[in-house]
């Protein structure tokens, strides 16, 4: 009953809206509609409601708000219609009127240039960085050799070369016989090392130190012996002259100043020392008298025998090996030195020396 | 200017049809937007944006497609839906929004200068509580009450703009009806609870009176 009775009321509803929106009050629609009385008081509630309703305020939107669109509103939809033409204020010949796009400059060409510029740039920036590069690998404009330039007194001046006329200068030996490293050092050299009276003396203490502790201090070497130490040392070694070299009224640049104070510690062996044999070692201590003249530089590029086993007192036992240049034992002299040497130089030989 | 004119006039982006366009639909829409939402700061948003769209899409419109009174409110309900979800999503509420913030920019009644002042108090009251009482409707059922009793439109320009069917839009309106006559005797019963309380308890005034 209850579904019959609420689809025939919404039925009589709208009905009723009708008869409202048609100017009617609710009691002339209920009684239009001649409804029984329960219908009616159930119809006549809700008719009143929309009657109410119809009456409620009307909302408007703010005058300012208003006119603050209408103006927006104006502004797009006049810039969507942009095709929009003013006639021009006075008479105009067309011919004399520039073409569209006549006066506009061609960016492209502009754009062209600037990209040509920009790869140029790029190319010149390449070729620089090449040519940087190359420079660099090929080692800098003369290897940089910053072994340290050892202090005037520290410098293994005897390193320096052998006199031009000497026999073996030219020639770079290869043999690593032991009989070669103890040969004694050549005659020609002294007069060398007497140029730089100071590195000799302060050499000479370090050489016997080896010598003492280590008994690896070679034999006075001869200047023919001195080759094949060199042959021995890696071309890496060679490095620029010594700047005992400049006080040297004998300018002969060997860089046996650079290999002569290196030298690894004991039992370090590096791969030059591996290089070399260790025949030469023990029976290569030298007396310190001795030992003061000959230097027998290994690391002369030149391949001029570079007396240096004294300066440099070369081959010590553990270092496996032969001469490597006399620069690793004049740095070990000047470690384990047991006898007071006059000067530090054979620490600061040992720094100038090098591992370069 | 009827609709198929104004159209034809916004199309060819005529400036004048845009202030007549505004003319004829900002209040309505103001006032649409203003009874689903209940905010007037909402309600003059939702009629920019109608508007913007409508001058967007005016060029699209067709005339054949659905009457461009139904269009228009179609575009602000759309407009109207976006907001109200966004707002149930973040439950930002607007300092400003308030639903009682007064009859601002209202049309006052024809009966406004009734001799009777009571009277016209009384009708104001419960044009209030009326009003509230809508803003309490279901949203499906809001939109047709509104759209059909406050708005004027037909029904079928509710169903075109709802795009529902006749049935579906009178049982709506039928069923926001009855649930507004629920809501406000609800509020009316509260109303006689607040206007007669009920009485002491005696045992109080026996205490008292015990006392004294």
């Amino acid at each position: 009953m209850s579904m019959i009775n609420d689809d025939s009321l919404e039925n009589l509803f709208q009905s009723g809206v009708a008869l409202l929106e048609h100017g009617s009050s609710p009691a002339q629609a209920v009684e239009s509609l001649k409804l029984a009385d329960n219908l009616g008081a159930d119809l006549k509630p809700l008719l009143e409601i929309v009657d109410t309703t119809f009456d409620l305020p009307r909302y408007r939107m703010p005058a300012a708000a208003k006119a603050a669109l209408l103006a927006r509103l104006n502004a797009q939809n006049g810039g969507e219609a942009g095709d929009f033409e003013a006639p021009l204020p006075f008479p105009a010949a067309t011919e004399s009127l520039p073409q569209p796009g006549a006066t506009r400059p061609d960016h492209r060409q502009r754009w062209n240039l600037f990209l040509l510029v920009q790869q140029s740039v790029a190319v010149a920036a390449l070729l620089v960085a090449i040519a940087l590069v190359i420079f660099l690998a090929n080692g800098g404009g003369g290897n940089p050799i910053p072994v340290t330039k050892p202090a005037a007194t520290s410098l293994p001046s005897p390193v320096i070369t052998p006199p031009p006329d000497s026999e073996r200068v030219p020639t770079r030996q290869t043999d690593t016989s032991p009989r070669v490293d103890r040969s004694p050092l050549p005659d020609p050299l002294q007069p060398v090392l007497t140029v730089t009276p100071e590195a000799t003396t302060t050499v000479l203490p370090s050489a016997t130190a080896t010598a003492t502790d280590r008994a690896v201090a070679p034999t006075p070497k001869n200047a023919a012996t001195v080759p094949p130490n060199q042959a021995n040392n890696p071309p890496g070694q060679s490095g620029p002259p010594t700047q005992a070299l400049k006080n040297n009224p004998n300018p002969v640049p060997t860089r046996t100043a650079r290999t002569g104070p290196t030298r690894t510690p004991p039992g370090k062996p590096t791969a030059e020392d591996n290089q070399t044999p260790a025949a030469p070692t023990e029976a290569g201590i030298t007396p310190p008298a001795t030992t003061v003249n000959p230097a027998p530089t290994s690391g002369n590029p030149t391949g001029k025998p570079a007396p240096t086993s004294n300066l440099n007192p070369t081959p010590t036992p553990d270092n496996h090996g032969g001469d490597n240049g006399g620069g690793d034992n004049g740095g070990n002299s000047g470690k384990s030195t047991k006898t007071p040497s006059p000067t530090p130089a054979p620490t600061e030989t040992k720094k100038s020396g090098g591992n370069d | 200017m009827t609709d198929a004119d104004l159209v034809k006039r916004l199309q060819k982006g005529d400036s004048e049809a845009v202030g007549v366009l505004l003319e004829q639909y900002a209040d309505r829409l103001y006032n649409y937007a203003f009874y689903r939402c209940g905010d007037h700061y909402l309600a003059e948003d939702i009629v920019s944006e109608t508007f913007t769209r409508i001058i967007e899409k005016v060029g699209a419109y067709e005339q054949r497609e659905v009457p461009f009174k139904a269009w228009v409110f179609r575009i602000a309900h759309n407009q109207l839906a976006n907001h109200l979800r966004y707002r149930s999503r973040h439950q930002a509420i607007s300092l400003d929004a308030t639903d009682g913030e007064g009859e601002r920019l209202v049309d006052p009644p024809d009966d406004w200068g009734a001799a009777d002042g009571g009277a016209m108090a009384s009708q104001v009251a419960d044009r209030e509580e009326l009003r509230h009482a809508i803003l309490q409707l279901p949203e499906d059922q809001k939109i047709i009450f509104v759209l059909r009793f406050i708005e004027g439109l037909d029904l079928e320009e509710v169903t075109a703009l709802l795009e529902k069917s006749l049935a579906s839009v009178k049982s709506l309106q039928y069923r926001a009806v009855v649930n507004l006559r629920r809501t406000l005797e609800q509020t009316q019963e509260e109303k006689q609870i607040l206007r007669f309380p009920p009485p002491k308890k005696p045992a109080l005034s026996g205490k008292r009176g015990k006392a004294l």
